[in-house]
């Protein structure tokens, strides 16, 4: 356990790093608040598209729905779901507040997945808010508060990056029996073909590259090996701070580059991402990327 | 001394994730949300053997030809949902499996959120070659059952 604390990167930082690094972190806290509660607001589009639904196949959370009337419970999910992430967003230091946050969010997530797909575009925000509830209060004298509320907002990267390493590995391991059994695999040039014809025919649409990066296998091909690169590689990058702002643009370049093909689009992360790794608290000043990379080669 | 029980919980929460999430992909079990497996778009879709809704009539009109459910556009306006498609496929593999209790409970979410009016639909099986049916339209299909929704008979 030693071995892996002494790999986090706030490890070696002076206090007055700490400091600074807290101070950055607790702006992120409150500006992930402000966007939890944007993002409630958005969905408010959604509030009559569900009403309009009359059978629900509810996940664990929600079973409740079953034993109310469900207009009622649809309505009880997103009032709260905008009162609490209000809530939040208005008093983001009260444990309170992100616990509310936290389970509303929950329950609306639990719900909005309740009709026959488990999509995956708000776990992150589901997982992160429920670590945020976990930081510190603020005691005078209290010093070991820079440390913790850097462990929580750390917590919150890596849960975040971990998650894209898991889709690398499974992306990696089903690449290699692909491969075995002689079929076009993760690795081969016409990956990325497959997959967004597959995708589109699954939903009768149409997305602005389609016909191009089906055609075109040697543009697809890049993309495809290079995005599993990206989310294998992820989790490291919790430890590698220089590669924050460099590994969010790459993320959220796939993602882009995944609407415009395939037509999903994973927005609450392409947020979340840019929160929590843009202005990225462990970034300190000479810690670019570019530097890591030159003192490893020893340029 | 550093306190490092907020780090120690923080580790042990991400391990426990990775663990749950890939033990259940491991086994082929149903997710426990909020943990996954991030299982997603893993491998390469290289023959489909799929599931479809063939919609014959809908709301007193007859469908000619017949057209699958994501080809709908002009008859109902959910035809690309993702959800409706995941559905559909469990729909089918229910009925495939003889789990009829199961199968019957999905068709009532499907009909109940997806055929708002009455309709008449096969439930059909589909080979294809993704990349191959996305260029020429080709796939086969094999028919498992014809449902009619709120007693639409053509």
């Amino acid at each position: 356990m030693r071995f892996i604390l002494r790999l986090l990167p706030f490890h070696n930082f002076s206090e007055i790093m700490l400091k600074e690094a807290v101070l950055k972190a607790e702006y992120i806290v409150r500006f992930y608040y402000i966007a939890l509660f944007f993002l409630a607001v958005t969905t408010i589009g959604d509030w009559s598209y569900y009403l309009d639904k009359s059978a629900i196949d509810p996940l664990w959370p929600i079973v409740w729905v079953n034993f109310v009337d469900y207009n009622f419970g649809v309505n009880i999910i997103f009032t709260t779901l905008l009162i609490g992430t209000f809530s939040a967003a208005l008093f983001p230091k009260m444990r309170l507040t992100r616990l509310a946050a936290f389970l509303v969010l929950f329950e609306f997530v639990a719900f909005d997945k309740s009709f026959g797909q488990l999509a995956h575009n708000w776990h992150a925000f589901v997982l992160t808010s429920f670590l945020l509830v976990f930081l510190p209060y603020k005691r005078e004298g209290d010093k070991s508060y820079n440390h913790n509320f850097l462990s929580i907002f750390w917590g919150c990267q890596a849960i975040v990056l971990l998650a894209y390493t898991m889709s690398g590995v499974w992306k990696i391991y089903n690449g290699f029996i692909q491969m075995a059994l002689g079929e076009i695999h993760n690795f081969h040039p016409q990956a990325m073909s497959y997959q967004v014809a597959d995708r589109l025919l699954q939903t009768g649409r149409t997305t602005l590259l389609d016909s191009f990066i089906i055609e075109q296998i040697w543009v697809g091909w890049p993309l495809y090996v290079g995005a599993i690169f990206i989310e294998l590689l992820a989790f490291s990058v919790a430890f590698l701070p220089s590669f924050h702002r460099l590994w969010a643009f790459a993320v959220i370049s796939m993602h882009i580059c995944i609407k415009l093909t395939m037509g999903i689009g994973f927005e609450q992360n392409i947020l979340l991402i840019a929160l929590l790794f843009f202005n990225s608290p462990f970034i300190v000043s000479g810690n670019r990327w570019q530097n890591w990379l030159s003192k490893k080669l020893n340029f | 001394m550093k306190d490092t029980k907020y780090s120690i919980f923080v580790i042990g929460f991400i391990l426990l994730y990775f663990l749950v999430g890939m033990i259940t992909g491991f086994l082929g079990a149903n997710q426990i949300f909020p943990f996954s497996a991030w299982d997603l778009f893993e491998d390469i879709p290289n023959r489909r053997n799929d599931y479809g809704v063939i919609i014959m009539s809908y709301n007193g009109k007859i469908v000619s030809p017949p057209k699958l459910f994501q080809d709908s556009k002009d008859i109902t306006p959910e035809y690309g949902s993702i959800i409706a498609y995941r559905l559909i496929q469990n729909f089918g593999k229910a009925y495939d499996r003889s789990d009829i209790q199961e199968a019957e409970r999905l068709r009532a979410i499907f009909e109940a959120n997806y055929m708002k009016a009455p309709a008449r639909y096969s439930l059909v099986k589909l080979v294809y070659d993704p990349v191959e049916r996305w260029k020429t339209g080709k796939y086969e299909t094999a028919y498992i059952r014809v449902f009619s929704v709120r007693s639409e008979a053509l």
